[in-house]
């Protein structure tokens, strides 16, 4: 049950990664003005390649003004740099196993990868809203306002491309934190384990302070005074002790 | 302290002690920097450290580290030369309280040299799988790959001839170890050594085999985290979700009344499978 847990997580991780790769193209928003007899006046969506698409022709006087005013600018650049780690991600869960994995230190790259694909889908459905809907008044996540004065319906509404986006959140997650705490918990205990053992090496060693030593006789040789063998016995005499009765 | 450094100052401290005729000094340095060596061959042997405070000796350490491995492997680490060379000197050191012959000294620091070139694996290194086929050059190995299938590995009626040829493996690896110590070749030994005990001793034929992840049993345990991390995954969104609607709700406050809704049932609904996380796995870990 257990192995085949993150062989489930791992293979649903990668359904995550295409739906994120496809979200990309499909709506992401969409604003819709209806009258009241339910005929579509206005439709406006949003695409994060394409920006506003309209199904109305450019002649539609009142389709143009209800065109939602403050654009949505989510960087093209990121779209694309989204893309590719997808699929720079999906490559890792396909052939970097993490069962397989021998020397975990190869794999953190892969791990951040996979967290930086994962923050990137956050970004889509956490901070997008918050960053460009909120303040532009496109109301999240559904919402239907009657206007009188108007006389239409205000349908406000996330499109297909948000809501795959947070599908492939929920199924790229557990995978990514898995791959990721797992890294990190075998190479801290692979490092404590070399910490301790060079700790315990350290501490059972005796101290020789070469420098001190060397300082200890060019001083005496500077000051070209002949040392008589009491003061070289004194001078020895605490570090032999040291080594004899093992004192630090 | 790096190599280089050490013998760097070393030379120094060796110079100057002649200039000042200060051999004591020389001779001390000697036996602290053996002593420290052979220390750490046996720590990295897996041998306990040196109990200075209760006066074990350094030859009787050297001891203690070769009973261990002739015990096991028949392999000696210290050449019998080498001991007998550190207890003649070691017994007129303590005896004469550092006062030592000059040539003894100068043989202190020649062991001392000796030890140094002389290369122990570290035994607390894990042994990746990798080295593990490279320690194995004959082709029966591959057998123990842990890629095989279960239906071979279980496969007993190989048994006696494995062991037969991890044995013959085993007794060439002992006479290069005798002739000389090398680090690669005792590695290789200590494997065939636990290897040839695990086949030994299992009487349902497995063949343990440490290398990849999958086969640690901590990782093992751990995979039932990562449906805690789906649970988390879900919070995560529903708490956010919410907490965007809030945001929203702060912008616009006129449409609270179809707003509040969703704020409702994300956190009521991250809420709820917060508590059942911390009921299921963090309790369960604590």
């Amino acid at each position: 049950m257990r192995k085949k847990a993150t062989y489930i997580f791992r293979t649903l991780s990668l359904v995550g990664l295409i739906l994120a790769f496809f979200s990309v193209f499909l709506e992401w928003y969409s604003f819709q003005v209806y009258d009241f007899n339910n005929h579509i006046i206005a439709s406006w969506s949003y695409y994060l390649f394409s920006e506003w698409q309209t199904p109305f022709s450019t002649t539609s006087a009142f389709n143009e003004a209800m065109k939602p005013s403050t654009a949505i600018t989510i960087p093209l650049i990121l779209n694309i740099v989204f893309i590719a780690a997808i699929i720079a991600s999906g490559y890792v869960l396909l052939v970097k196993n993490i069962d397989q994995a021998e020397n975990l230190r190869k794999y953190t790259k892969f791990a951040y990868l996979n967290i930086f694909v994962m923050l990137l889908v956050a970004y889509y459905i956490i901070i997008c809203p918050l960053l460009y809907l909120a303040p532009s008044k496109l109301y999240f996540p559904l919402l239907s306002i009657r206007n009188y004065e108007e006389q239409g319906i205000y349908c406000y509404s996330i499109g297909l491309g948000y809501l795959v986006q947070l599908f492939s959140f929920l199924l790229i997650f557990p995978y990514t934190v898995f791959y990721y705490k797992t890294i990190l918990t075998f190479i801290h205990e692979e490092q404590s384990h070399e910490k301790l053992l060079q700790a315990t090496i350290i501490n059972s060693q005796e101290p020789v302070h070469l420098d001190r030593y060397i300082a200890e006789e060019e001083l005496k040789r500077g000051e070209r005074t002949e040392t008589t063998q009491d003061e070289q016995e004194k001078a020895i005499n605490p570090i032999l002790t040291t080594f004899i009765e093992g004192k630090k | 302290m790096n190599t280089q450094i050490l013998d760097m100052k070393l030379k120094n401290l060796i110079q100057v002690c002649k200039e000042t005729k200060n051999y004591k000094k020389l001779a001390v340095v000697s036996f602290i920097l053996t002593g420290n060596r052979i220390n750490e061959i046996g720590i990295y042997l897996g041998v306990r450290p040196r109990n200075r405070q209760s006066g074990e000796r350094l030859c009787e350490y050297m001891e203690v580290i070769n009973d261990i491995f002739e015990r096991n492997l028949q392999v000696p680490i210290f050449q019998k030369g080498m001991i007998e060379a550190v207890r003649e000197r070691e017994i007129l050191f303590m005896k004469n309280k550092g006062e030592i012959p000059f040539d003894y000294i100068k043989t202190m620091f020649s062991l001392y040299y000796e030890l140094r070139k002389l290369e122990v694996p570290n035994l607390h290194k894990t042994l990746t799988q990798d080295e593990l086929e490279e320690a194995s050059h004959f082709g029966t190995f591959s057998f123990f790959s842990p890629k095989t299938k279960r239906k071979e590995r279980n496969n007993t009626g190989l048994k006696p001839l494995i062991l037969q040829k991890i044995r013959e493996r085993e007794m060439v690896l002992k006479k290069n170890l005798q002739h000389q110590l090398d680090e690669h070749t005792f590695e290789t030994a200590l494997h065939l050594l636990s290897l040839k005990h695990s086949i030994a001793n299992d009487k349902k034929g497995r063949i343990r085999v440490h290398g990849a992840l999958k086969d640690n049993i901590v990782y093992q345990k751990s995979m039932v985290a990562i449906f805690g991390y789906f649970i988390l995954g879900v919070i995560i969104l529903l708490l956010s979700l919410g907490i965007i609607i809030l945001v929203e709700l702060s912008l616009v406050p006129m449409h609270s009344g179809d707003l509040s809704f969703w704020v409702l049932i994300f956190f009521l609904g991250g809420v709820f499978l917060l508590y059942f996380y911390i009921k299921q796995f963090r309790t369960q870990r604590g």
